[in-house]
């Protein structure tokens, strides 16, 4: 994967996915070209194929801890060093 | 003739050794639905509020819903209800498993004990009635190996048994009642009532098929509750990790209690704890409770090092965190164990670790000695001083004796009250008020002091339900605006779900539409319910255990939060604004040289009236000075927010709640209020 605007693969976004979308991806975390969280969700879609699109449907998506929805949504900007999670819709407690 | 339940109950009198039934009228049936509604009504009926909790006159009542015992998903529960020796007021406790169907098919929607047994004695129940039986040869043993026992001393695998542990024979005020060695109705103290009885156990074996009104109609129901939960996200996160699937996400959002509520973020608590890294190392299968297709259980086994366990329940999310993060600990090993002795003495996981967590801070405070902890050093993340904590507890040793009274009597006795957390003498469960700002009106007017079972608020502020079909629109995580109407609602559906009854995950992972409930409850009892009379019923139920609560004593005052869960986190928020922000800031000036009480109480008054109610603005615009922002640390936009999210406008949603449940200032339901819902007895009790 090419690093957008030339800074270096460690730099790039964290993206964090975790319960049965981890389990769905076979993957726990990865570095993102995204510029945005709209991004990263089309990403996600892009690179582990339709069996994980169900668990993106009303997934929640944190930015440094932070939920987007009170944030830009999927318009909030990413900066290099930012941590993005991705919970599927889950509830336990 | 109704459906769904048998229309009567088995009262055992232990004091007298008898036992007869007692017919229960249809119309209680309909109005209260079963469960913990129905054993309310009994409950108000009786004037059980007279009897002191540990007396022989608390009626303990085990009881079934019309659901239980159906195959209808999640429908394995039942309820137990007493008065509490923890709180003193109401208590309810619901209890998953296996015992409920057995104890439906014996022909009694359920059992209540009255007096006290001079020697120890278990409840043998079949579909002839039930036999009172010697249990001295019980006594002291705890509750995995009391189950095994009873089954091979009926002589049936297949009987069930709840029954309680040394906790409960303890009298410790947070014991609970046990079945299938991991299912628990945990909270209250029910199996401290149990103890006082010296009813060790009750075994149910039963072969009786139970009418239903519509027998297609209940059906078509239950396959439409089954096919939502095939495909609800929700419910294949339980399975696949449990309930403690949480943990990650409820980390992340500063939900998750950390060291006694001190700090917001434990970056490495899930790592260590979640469901995620249980399922990854020590997970041998999942299990469910009676008919249930999400089977959230956990099964594990730790098969070597200090606490080894054989093959087990494992921890749920509220273990997870009250015996783990609470303590700060890291092991997933030792909070394994430390659930799997609660469950063999018979205590509440919740209250025991927040009893735990408190005497921690209360050492470390210098209000608790050595001396009185007999040489234990408490401290946060000490695996080995928590088991030995638990067994004192359960065999209330030394300071395991004043522990057994939970946080609200020992904080009374040993001080530290701003960081006993609790409401009305019941330990708060591990959600955070300061991230779901709807929980703090759940733990506030939550009929048994702080739950997170008793309505929908966890599901709804997680974003994952919605009061549509009510009328009602959901509210923002942490804002004001809507809380009180969100409340309202989610306490129909929760009283519901512990009267109808049925386990809030699957319902609730099911999409918890009102109307299916209503369908299935119509198709199994015949009584005519509908969205509307449902949200009656749900709302029937709340006022009279409201009212309940309000004889036992229960006033305004009751219906608050500790200020250690509404104020922002002493350690561990996201910049260093908290020393500004927190209140502790006034201890940490050298008050101890000006010894002036009165100005750091004034100036603390101010604080709170003025500083923090507006210190999302006052920050905002110093964020634009650029004395502030030319600083090493640099206000970043989220700061102002983060603080604004985690102080809690608790009073001005508990003012609208007040509004919206008609209650008036001595914290009681309004006359007309009770008449309108068919409450006429319940008003003359209360307004005299």
């Amino acid at each position: 994967m090419r690093p957008p605007r030339g800074y270096g693969y460690e730099e790039m976004p964290l993206v964090k996915l975790y319960a049965t979308l981890r389990k769905a991806a076979g993957e726990k975390e990865y570095r993102s070209r995204a510029r945005n969280v709209g991004q990263v969700l089309e990403e996600l879609r892009e690179r582990y194929g339709d069996g994980v699109d169900r668990y993106l449907r009303g997934c929640i998506v944190l930015v440094n801890g932070q939920n987007v929805g009170y944030l830009k949504g999927k318009r909030t900007k990413l900066k290099e060093e930012d941590e993005v999670s991705v919970f599927p819709p889950l509830a336990g407690g | 003739m109704m459906g769904g339940n048998w229309g009567k109950v088995l009262k055992v009198n232990l004091t007298e050794s008898t036992v007869e039934e007692e017919v229960i009228p249809e119309e209680h049936y309909r109005d209260f639905l079963g469960g913990s509604g129905l054993a309310a009504k009994w409950f108000f009926d009786h004037r059980g509020w007279e009897a002191e909790p540990l007396s022989p006159d608390n009626p303990l009542m085990i009881m079934n819903g019309p659901l239980s015992g159906t195959n209808y998903p999640g429908a394995s529960r039942l309820e137990v209800c007493a008065r509490s020796p923890l709180t003193g007021i109401w208590g309810e406790a619901s209890m998953g498993g296996h015992f409920s169907p057995q104890l439906k098919r014996t022909g009694y929607d359920g059992i209540i004990v009255l007096g006290a047994s001079e020697k120890p004695v278990y409840l043998y129940v079949t579909d002839e009635g039930a036999e009172i039986r010697d249990a001295s040869h019980l006594w002291g043993k705890d509750t995995y190996e009391t189950e095994e026992l009873l089954k091979r001393e009926v002589g049936d695998q297949r009987a069930q048994v709840i029954c309680i542990g040394p906790a409960g024979e303890n009298l410790v005020k947070f014991a609970n009642v046990m079945n299938d060695r991991g299912s628990t109705a945990g909270r209250c103290g029910m199996g401290a009532v149990m103890g006082y009885k010296r009813l060790k156990a009750v075994v149910a074996r039963g072969s009786k098929k139970f009418p239903v009104a519509d027998e297609a109609g209940f059906k078509a129901a239950r396959e439409k509750m089954s096919e939502a939960l095939k495909f609800s996200m929700v419910a294949e996160g339980l399975h696949a990790f449990g309930s403690n699937v949480h943990m990650e996400y409820g980390m992340a959002i500063g939900d998750v209690p950390v060291k006694n509520w001190r700090e917001a973020y434990w970056a490495e608590g899930p790592e260590k704890l979640g469901g995620t890294t249980v399922a990854e190392t020590i997970l041998t299968r999942t299990h469910s409770c009676f008919a249930c297709p999400v089977a959230c259980k956990r099964i594990v086994e730790i098969k070597e090092g200090p606490y080894r366990m054989e093959e087990g329940p494992g921890s749920e999310y509220e273990a997870a965190a009250a015996l783990g993060t609470l303590q700060r600990m890291d092991s997933m090993e030792a909070n394994h164990k430390a659930n799997e002795l609660c469950n063999r003495y018979g205590m509440d996981v919740i209250s025991c670790g927040g009893v735990i967590a408190y005497a921690t801070e209360a050492f470390e405070a210098g209000l608790l000695k050595e001396s009185d902890t007999g040489g234990l050093k408490l401290g946060w993340n000490q695996p080995d001083t928590l088991l030995e904590l638990i067994r004192r507890i359960a065999y209330r040793e030394g300071i395991g004796d004043e522990m057994a009274e939970g946080v609200r009597t020992m904080s009374k006795k040993f001080g530290g009250e701003e960081f006993a957390v609790h409401v009305k003498g019941l330990e708060c469960p591990m959600h955070d008020p300061r991230a779901l700002w709807g929980m703090a009106l759940t733990y506030a007017t939550s009929i048994r002091g702080a739950c997170h079972c008793a309505d929908a608020n966890l599901y709804v502020d997680l974003g994952l339900l919605n009061h549509n079909e009510l009328g009602v629109k959901r509210s923002w995580p942490y804002r004001a605006k809507g809380k009180a109407a969100q409340t309202v609602a989610s306490q129909k559906k929760g009283v519901i779900a512990n009267s109808a009854v049925i386990c809030q995950y699957a319902w609730n992972a099911s999409g918890g539409s009102l109307a299916d409930m209503a369908g299935a409850l119509r198709a199994l009892t015949g009584f005519p319910y509908t969205v509307e009379e449902l949200a009656r019923v749900g709302d029937r139920i709340w006022y009279i255990k409201r009212a309940i609560g309000n004889l036992c004593g229960a006033t305004r005052e009751d219906d608050r939060l500790p200020q250690r869960i509404l104020e922002p986190h002493p350690e561990g928020v996201t910049s260093s604004l908290h020393l500004a922000v927190f209140p502790q800031f006034m201890s940490m000036v050298p008050m101890g040289k000006i010894r002036a009480e009165r100005f750091k109480e004034t100036t603390a008054g101010l604080l709170k009236k003025y500083l923090f109610p507006n210190m999302d603005k006052i920050l905002t615009s110093l964020n634009k000075l650029p004395m502030f922002s030319m600083r090493g640390k640099k206000l970043e936009r989220r700061d102002p927010e983060e603080v604004r999210r985690r102080t809690v406008a608790f009073d001005e949603m508990l003012e609208e709640y007040y509004r919206l449940r008609d209650i008036d200032e001595k914290g009681r339901p309004s006359r007309s209020r009770l008449e309108e819902l068919g409450l006429k007895d319940v008003a003359d009790a209360l307004h005299g």
